[in-house]
């Protein structure tokens, strides 16, 4: 469960990142078109968001909340420090999303 | 002269809002920026102030709390046997991050010693001799108190808290692509670099960094604000401090002397008022006399909010006297802005995310200090700006240096000499003001290099200096999976690394990072 | 005579002085007048008391001319100052 907030908060920031011309030119060469654009702000906020109640099933309402805000941070810094290093390698980690996911389906 | 050129000397104010905000950033920054970075560095060093003090008390072999009942018992048998003139016992119960439990005692000065601290295994009640430390605390005291006599330094932290608060304000006021340069990061471009490091540092944890500097000005709020307490508590400060921590002052000895009342009914009654609490610490007063009175104080990491929740019970005959009544929404705010500042309600992984976004705060702190000094590098040889240069080097890596001196010192000085804990905090302040000398007298870039590899090598050491003098190794913390003794070495390597892999990229990047 | 360094002390002072000054006696006002038990008052007087404070210092080097930043300072002082002490 705390696995899947990070990677829901890695893939919401990466995102919203690339959503952006200057981050994407470094990906790809050139920025998405506005369609795609709107499309990865989207899932990027709805990430973000839902990995709210997803702390809060972690830890309950209270410390999920503080958890949150922490795992925001920590996946954000995260993702900066690849980003800098390899925008490709910055995608690497989202696999981390559907792994996640499964395991707590399985579970 | 141009028009250009006057335009940019006038008074900022005058410029805009963006420009006056940012000189206010920059010179608020700068005359406070040492101070508030010595001040993250050891409060996010103080989320493992527990564990901190464990280490460097290694007598506590790797123990594992009990219940409340049967550590409460056994002090109580223990205690019990001298119990002569003792004004209060301070019963502090194990819990999963301090498995021992920690005893003040505190007696008539014409009995024995006026204060005496004693450290109890948690399933006998024996007492287990560990070195004199100050441990974790000093580090935590430092925080806010700065080590300084009166209140002094805590008038210095709640004004330098307003002035990060401030500074936040300004920062964000100023930073003008704020959401265009999220995650923008583009090392080895100099000037550019550092400004980049700054913003998102503070960027990307800002709920953090508000929360953190507000939450500390709550929790020296009577200190810093005490108008309103001087206003409506005219009778004097006591009903005042009664009232927010419920902390009624003791009742006189009969001189009588009764059996103290068995404990176990009343963790029992105290566990059910709580809803399935649990108890934390155990304050009696004049135990063994008829007018004692014994309160027990609930465990400070079951709930965020910091206020505190206590039951005061008649020592003798076991009879409730008072509990914490329920609070107001103010108290119960400021109980939760103070319960998020100590952070004591995080589990382990809680307690890791707010150390890195400590450090990230620190590393926010530190960037922009180098920042003012890059961005005007070409007054580099005024004595202002060598002045900077020597204290941004003293703060940055010489704070580092001298906290590792401080965990060496407690290894290396022998565990029965007694003025040890002098030793260990003289260590730490003597090692700063030579780091600071050191900055001082060597040209810039020695002294970056130079105190970037001795942090590194004195964060590598400790783990070697501690398998050595303990026993207490790296190799067997695994093993046995003592994850304090683990865990604290294994950080002490990863800072290593960190100063490290900073020493090489500075001298690699040396030119382009100035 | 050229009192070029006038301003931004004024600034500086009414900022961080003035400014304190200011959350000081908002935090009485508040203490006194808020029909709460006292310790509500109190407390929420100072946890607003640290936002003034903060806010001020801001106004004081925000303020158009060194003139609004003072007043803008010195007013609310005084009109506070002038109610508090006959609150209760």
């Amino acid at each position: 469960m705390i696995a899947l907030a990070f990677a829901l908060t890695y893939t919401g920031w990466a995102a919203l990142c690339f959503a952006m011309p200057s981050h994407a030119r470094s990906l790809r060469g050139r920025p998405f078109i506005q369609p795609i654009v709107v499309m990865l702000r989207c899932i990027g906020t709805i990430a973000l968001l839902v990995a709210l109640p997803v702390t809060a099933q972690a830890w309950g309402w209270p410390n999920g909340t503080t958890a949150w805000f922490g795992i925001l941070t920590i996946a954000c810094l995260g993702l900066i420090i690849l980003l800098a290093a390899n925008p490709k390698v910055a995608l690497l980690p989202l696999v981390g999303l559907p792994a996640a996911a499964i395991i707590v389906l399985l579970r | 002269m141009s028009i250009a050129a006057d335009q940019a000397r006038r008074p900022a104010a005058e410029r805009g809002l963006r420009p006056a905000m940012a000189e206010l950033h920059t010179w608020g920054g700068l005359l406070f920026g040492w101070l508030l970075f010595a001040i993250f560095v050891t409060g996010t060093v103080s989320y493992f102030r527990d564990e901190i003090s464990l280490w460097m008390r290694p007598e506590i072999g790797q123990l594992t709390a009990t219940t409340p009942e049967v550590a409460a018992d056994a002090a109580l048998r223990q205690l019990g046997e001298d119990s002569v003139g003792v004004r209060r016992w301070m019963i502090d119960l194990p819990t999963d991050r301090t498995p021992v439990t920690s005893v003040l005692v505190l007696r008539d000065p014409k009995t024995g010693p006026a204060a005496m601290r004693l450290t109890l295994d948690p399933a006998s009640g024996a007492p287990i001799k560990v070195r004199n430390t100050a441990g974790g605390d000093f580090l935590y005291y430092f925080h806010f108190d700065l080590y300084m006599p009166q209140r002094f330094g805590r008038y210095l932290t709640c004004t330098a808290a307003i002035v990060m608060l401030v500074a936040f304000v300004s920062g964000v006021i100023t930073h003008r692509r704020i959401f265009k340069d999220f995650f923008t990061f583009r090392p080895r471009k100099g000037q550019r670099s550092w400004l980049d490091a700054h913003n998102t540092l503070g960027v990307m944890a800002l709920p953090f960094h508000v929360m953190i500097t507000y939450t500390g000005l709550i929790t020296l709020l009577p200190l810093y604000l005490p108008w309103g307490i001087e206003a409506m508590y005219p009778d004097g400060r006591q009903k005042f401090v009664v009232e927010m921590f419920d902390d009624a002052p003791p009742r006189k000895p009969l001189n009588v002397a009764a059996p103290l009342a068995p404990i176990a009914p009343l963790l029992a009654i105290a566990s059910a008022e709580w809803q399935g609490g649990t108890v934390g610490r155990l304050v009696i007063d004049n135990p063994g006399d008829q007018a004692a009175t014994i309160r027990l104080v609930r465990q400070d990491s079951e709930r965020i909010s910091h206020a505190v929740q206590s039951m005061l019970f008649d020592g003798s005959n076991g009879a409730l006297i008072s509990k914490t009544p329920v609070i107001g929404a103010a108290a119960e705010a400021r109980g939760i802005f103070h319960g998020l500042h100590l952070a004591r309600f995080s589990d382990i992984w809680l307690r890791w995310m707010f150390f890195i976004s400590g450090v990230v705060g620190c590393a926010m702190i530190a960037t922009g200090l180098v920042l003012w000094a890059v961005k005007r590098r070409r007054n580099a040889a005024t004595v202002g700006h060598k002045i900077v240069d020597a204290l941004n080097v003293t703060a940055i890596t010489g704070l580092p240096i001298a906290i590792a001196a401080y965990f060496l010192c407690n290894r290396l000085v022998s565990a029965a000499s007694p003025g040890r804990t002098v030793w260990e905090v003289g260590c730490f302040f003597a090692v700063w003001l030579i780091a600071g000398l050191h900055a001082a007298i060597r040209p810039q870039r020695a002294a970056w290099r130079e105190q970037l590899w001795l942090a590194a090598t004195l964060f590598a050491a400790a783990p070697f200096v501690n398998a050595v003098t303990t026993g207490r190794g790296l190799p067997r913390s695994l093993m046995n999976g003592d994850w304090v003794f683990g865990g604290f070495d294994l950080t002490a390597l990863a800072t290593a690394a960190l100063f490290a892999m900073s020493a090489v990229y500075y001298a690699r990047h040396g030119e382009a990072a100035a | 005579m050229r009192l070029t360094w006038l301003p931004m002390t004024a600034r500086i002072l009414t900022g961080f002085v003035g400014g304190y000054i200011l959350s000081a006696i908002v935090a009485l006002f508040l203490a006194k007048a808020l029909p709460a038990v006292r310790l509500e008052a109190v407390l929420t007087g100072a946890m607003i008391g640290f936002v003034i404070n903060v806010v001020a210092i801001i106004w004081a080097f925000a303020a158009r001319s060194t003139w609004r930043a003072c007043l803008g300072i010195l007013i609310p002082c005084a009109l506070f100052g002038a109610i508090t002490p006959f609150i209760r």
